[in-house]
């Protein structure tokens, strides 16, 4: 029956080809990560343990270090600080992660420099020495200070020189979430700086190599053991140590996981996106095999009529639905491993390569059971529905013959239930999974109604051109259905449009046009004594005399108890997860007078400073996560003095300002004078002024850092331009996937379309007409389509900016330039798939009688 | 002497098929003057189809010359003869041929329009009363009977004011009583519209209703006469 069938049989394989190319295409992507992350678990973090600390370790603690050392291991010990470098030739600032290293230095691997600026040929590094005074630096600092190899740096008040530029450091990728480029220098040269002296933010590094692999996680536990460390420690700025005494132990394997999780958690997305593909490739499966049976109704009939049984008639069609499913994820198998090598290729550099970078079986593997499951699912849909069909019925031209609409239902649920089961194992998350589908259901459903209905209104609307008119009222031709086509098209520009809110409203938060009442730089790590003076000397130099500051105060969080289960020990009161992740982890508490302009209360009243009781007002979510209510009572330990504060109101706070906001705020009169630290925020200053600012602090305040918050906003907005660019990419696949089932719609009624042109023809249409009817036909259903899909992102990207608080930001134009791209592709796909009907000679009109 | 409207001079059709070359139509000449009516017939197979197809200019001969109208078909572009038929010659099929999305009043304007009339739906409404269907123009051609869609093909053939008319067995698909019904008003509107009718029938009591018979058999034409109608 599938006889002279080969376009619609090689339109099938794609639809399933596609979301299958794409979910190979990320599971071999993120398992070459993932394998080669395993590969560089060692050079990842330049040891087999580290040992980070906050203050260097005593002799009791060296002791047990060498009491526990395995036979052949070799330590190493690093310091490392955030702090300011000054380009001393440009005068420009910016923040850096110096890290010092003693000779020796890196355990594994080999370090290597260039002195081109471009980073070519590099060579192995010449160790640098206390004598030396050299640094060597990550090259986008360079571009930051726009400086030279050859170039003096200060850091504090010493002046050293850029040596060579970083192209290989072991234990540089071990942390992805870093406050500034990396500065390698003698470990002598960084304490001579006077940056590591009593007060600094340091972190004291013990790099342990041993001699086996397999020994690490030995020694790293029976150190934890020994001083009665949790496997995983929190860590905060700079990569300070907030949780338990103050000491962390990281193993390779474990930098390796996380560095991997990052990866994991976008791959988890992007698996999500596939297989969105490969849910509207399967709806067009679904539309093709309908209009395969329904054209094949009187050959099934016939044939049993002739004593063939209906069982094995839809027996063969699942064979064959079998077949062309293994064919898909065969060619969609071929295609995602030929676009992940390419992507491999493309991203060299940006990410950590695979040494023996091969296909992946597993993403094929699964690719092809997906494939299969897929296609036979989906196309069983319109089988079954002829299942209770009586060959009479159909032999004797009955419009609609009885169809098994309950057996397809039931069907539909089972689909439904399959892709479930599908999306919650791709996201690891049940709810995240179930939601998914939910959403697709929901949205697809209200899609199919509200597009049913766009339709039927397109179709009758009266333009004055034939072509035009004739194309809009095709959209109602008997025998032509498509919803399919316009649900799966709106459910991939849905993606697309989503994207573009978000982005969007991000940077209309972030964004430097929009943010003239926002800050410009922070100023971190002023002492109470140099409030006055940095005040004094921003008013001097610059005329800034709008300079807002906020305290911080380090204290411990020690426990959360509710009044009302009295019976209860404070500490243990009605204490949730959050709370037992967050005990005893360093937090920064602060005071102010009143609400800041980023905040507003959502319970509770503000507090009154007036009395003795001290109250606590905390953010709302930080607040839902560790079960926080009002009247609660929260333990804070500043130094050794423990105050109890009363939770009295919850904020929310808009966090994408930028602007210096706290998770916990108590009343001033408990914290004004425990020892603090001062955040300033600067005002907003152009980009040259900034440099300028930057500078001048950094010669006058060393051990003040500043940050600019324009690059901070660039570095996120770039950070999900590149997660948007990667779901994008995936999202081809899904809009490729609906322009396959909007092509198989069309193709369903190639008989029609032919016969009408030609019967133009006749009349005396030319083939422009023709032209003009396809393109206004395609060209609305894909403008309808696009519309819905936007309309829809529109509450979708509500749910999410809501999610992060921040303000829903509409990209009118972006959105109808996307609806517009939508029509177009739509326009072009139907016109491309109607091809034939342009050269149908009008003596077919005779021909067919 | 009257004026032609179709001249055909030894006209021509030749297929390669897979058995060699194959002449579906050979020689065939005739004169049609303007206002007759010429019924085409002959047995399944003798080059009817063929012969309508080439001399309405959908596809073109292998040899010989076609004139309508004085003017050469072969000179002339596929969009010149898409112009040209649209203004010049209507058609009638045997299966309705109606566009399926388009109402009976749409229909009738499809050719008006293409050919840029400016008053198309008064004069489709026009047609459409004079075909016995006022009222029914809202209606899409799946609402209509046969006899009904039949009528709309006329009133859609008739309605730019055509000098030729093709109708090709244009009562096969109607029951005898509505084929009679739709054969009168073929007729009388082509008589009251003046023009030419150019018939493709093997319905010998419809054919015996144009003035003149031609008989094509394995594509030559075997007869040309006057009928008893065109005597009388």
């Amino acid at each position: 029956m599938s006889r002279g069938q080969s376009g619609r049989i090689w339109l099938l394989i794609i639809c399933i080809a596609i979301g299958v190319a794409a979910r190979v295409c990320v599971g071999s992507f993120t398992g070459t990560v993932a394998r080669a992350l395993a590969d560089q678990a060692r050079p990842l973090l330049g040891a087999d343990i580290e040992v980070v600390a906050n203050q260097p370790l005593t002799a009791e603690q060296r002791a047990a270090l060498s009491e526990l050392m395995p036979t052949g291991a070799r330590t190493l010990d690093e310091l490392g600080l955030v702090t300011m470098a000054l380009a001393s030739r440009s005068r420009h600032a910016a923040v850096v992660e110096v890290l010092g290293v003693e000779r020796g230095y890196p355990l594994f691997g080999e370090l290597r420099v260039a002195v081109d600026e471009a980073g070519r040929s590099p060579g192995p590094a010449k160790a640098l020495t206390a004598g030396s005074r050299s640094v060597y630096v990550q090259r986008e600092l360079l571009a930051r200070l726009a400086a030279h190899v050859g170039d003096p740096l200060t850091l504090g008040a010493t002046q050293l020189t850029i040596a060579g530029i970083l192209v290989e450091d072991p234990g540089l990728g071990a942390n992805p979430f870093v406050l500034g480029p990396r500065v390698l220098v003698d470990a002598a040269t960084l304490v001579s700086t006077g940056l590591a002296g009593p007060g600094a933010r340091v972190r004291h590094l013990t790099m342990i190599a041993t001699a086996d692999p397999l020994q690490g996680e030995g020694v790293a536990n029976a150190l934890r053991t020994r001083w009665k460390l949790p496997e995983r420690s929190a860590t905060g700025f700079g990569g300070r140590v907030e949780s338990g005494p103050g000491i962390a132990i990281r193993t390779a394997r474990q930098s390796q996981e996380s560095v991997a999780r990052v990866f994991d958690r976008l791959g988890d997305y992007l698996r999500l996106v596939s297989l969105i593909a490969l849910l509207l490739g399967g709806i067009g499966v679904a539309s093709l095999v309908r209009g395969f049976v329904a054209e094949r109704l009187d050959a099934i009939a016939t044939l049993q009529v002739l004593g063939a049984p209906l069982g094995r008639i839809m027996g063969m069609l699942f064979i064959q639905a079998g077949i062309i499913g293994l064919a898909g994820g065969l060619l969609g198998g071929t295609v995602g491993a030929g676009v992940e090598n390419l992507m491999v290729v493309l991203l060299q550099g940006e990410l950590p390569a695979a040494d023996h970078h091969s296909l992946d079986l597993g993403a094929f593997a699964w690719g092809m059971i997906l494939a299969l499951s897929v296609t036979v699912v989906f196309a069983a849909l319109p089988v079954i529905e002829i299942s209770g069909m009586k060959p009479l019925a159909v032999l004797r031209g009955d419009q609609s013959p009885p169809r098994s609409r309950l057996l397809a239902l039931a069907w539909g649920v089972l689909a439904i239930a399959l892709f479930t089961a599908l999306a919650v194992a791709e996201s690891h998350s049940l709810t995240v999974g179930s939601m998914l589908i939910a959403s697709l259901v929901l949205g697809g459903g209200t899609t199919w109604l509200v597009g049913g209905a766009g339709l039927a209104a397109l179709a009758r609307v009266h333009l004055p051109s034939f072509g035009l008119r004739h194309g809009l009222a095709n959209l109602a031709r008997p025998g032509f259905r498509p919803h399919a086509a316009v649900v799966t098209i709106s459910l991939a520009s849905l993606l697309f449009s989503t994207l573009a809110v978000y982005q969007e409203s991000l940077q209309h938060e972030l964004g430097e046009p929009y943010r003239a009442d926002l800050p410009s730089l922070f100023a971190i790590d002023i002492q109470p004594d140099q409030r006055e003076e940095f005040k004094g000397f921003l008013a001097k130099e610059f005329a800034m005399h709008e300079v807002s500051m906020a305290p911080l105060v380090l204290a411990r969080f020690r426990g959360l108890a509710s009044p009302a289960s009295a019976a209860t020990a404070p500490a243990a009161g009605h204490e949730g997860d959050g709370d037992r992740a967050s005990r005893d982890r360093e937090q920064r508490l602060s005071w102010r007078e009143k609400l800041g302009a980023d905040e507003r209360l959502v319970a509770g009243q503000w507090m009154d400073d007036r009395g003795d009781r001290v109250e606590a007002s905390l953010e709302k979510r930080y607040a839902e996560r560790i079960g926080a209510h009002l009247g609660d009572l929260m333990t804070y330990d500043i130094q050794g003095v423990c105050i109890e504060a009363t939770v009295t109101s919850i904020r929310a706070v808009r966090w994408a300002s930028l602007r210096p906001n706290f998770l916990v705020l108590l009343s001033p009169h408990a914290l004004r004078d425990a020892p603090q630290t001062w955040i300033a925020a600067l005002p907003t200053l152009p980009p040259e002024a900034r440099t300028a600012v930057q500078a001048r602090l950094a010669e006058r305040f060393p051990t003040v850092s500043t940050f600019d918050v324009s690059e901070a906003a660039a570095r996120i907005g770039s950070m999900v331009s590149r997660i948007a660019l990667a779901i994008r990419f995936i999202g081809l696949f899904s809009l490729a996937a609906g322009v396959m089932v909007l092509i198989g719609i069309a193709l369903s009624t190639a008989r029609e379309r032919r016969a009408d042109a030609a019967l133009l023809k006749v009349l005396g249409a030319g083939r422009w007409t023709l032209v003009l009817s396809l393109l206004a036909e395609f060209g609305a259903l894909g403008g309808l389509a696009g519309i819905l899909g936007q309309a829809e992102a529109i509450p979708l990207a509500w749910a999410l900016t809501s999610r992060f608080d921040l303000p829903l930001s509409i990209p009118l134009s972006v959105l109808c330039a996307l609806a517009l791209a939508v029509a177009l592709v739509c326009a072009a796909a139907g016109l491309v798939a109607c091809i034939r009907v342009l050269r149908v000679p009008p003596l077919a009109v005779l021909r067919d009688g | 002497m009257t004026r032609a409207v179709l001249e055909v001079e030894g006209l021509g059709k030749r297929y390669a098929t897979q058995a060699g070359e194959l002449d579906v139509l050979s020689g065939v000449s005739f004169r049609v003057d303007a206002g007759e009516s010429v019924a085409v017939t002959g047995p399944s197979g003798s080059g009817k189809s063929t012969l309508l197809g080439l001399i309405a200019g959908l596809d073109s001969p292998s040899s010989g010359r076609i004139l309508v109208e004085e003017q050469d078909l072969a000179g002339m572009s596929d969009s010149a003869l898409a112009t040209f038929r649209g203004r010049r010659m209507g058609f009638i099929f045997q299966s309705f041929r109606l566009l399926p999305t388009l109402s009976a009043e749409e229909n009738v304007r499809v050719p008006l329009e293409l050919s840029g009339v400016p008053d198309a739906r008064q004069r489709a409404r026009l047609w459409l009363d004079q075909v016995g269907l006022s009222g029914r123009g809202s209606h899409l051609p799946s609402r209509l009977s046969g006899g009904e869609q039949q009528r709309v093909a006329l009133a859609r053939a008739l309605a730019p004011r055509p000098a030729l008319i093709f109708a090709d067995e244009p009562t096969g698909n109607l029951d005898s009583r509505t084929g009679k019904e739709m054969a009168d008003l073929l007729f009388s509107l082509v008589v009251d519209q003046g023009a030419t009718l150019i018939l493709v029938t093997h319905e010998e009591r419809l054919a015996a209703r144009a003035g003149r018979i031609i008989v094509l058999r394995d594509g030559q034409l075997v007869s040309d006469s006057r009928s008893a109608a065109g005597v009388h």
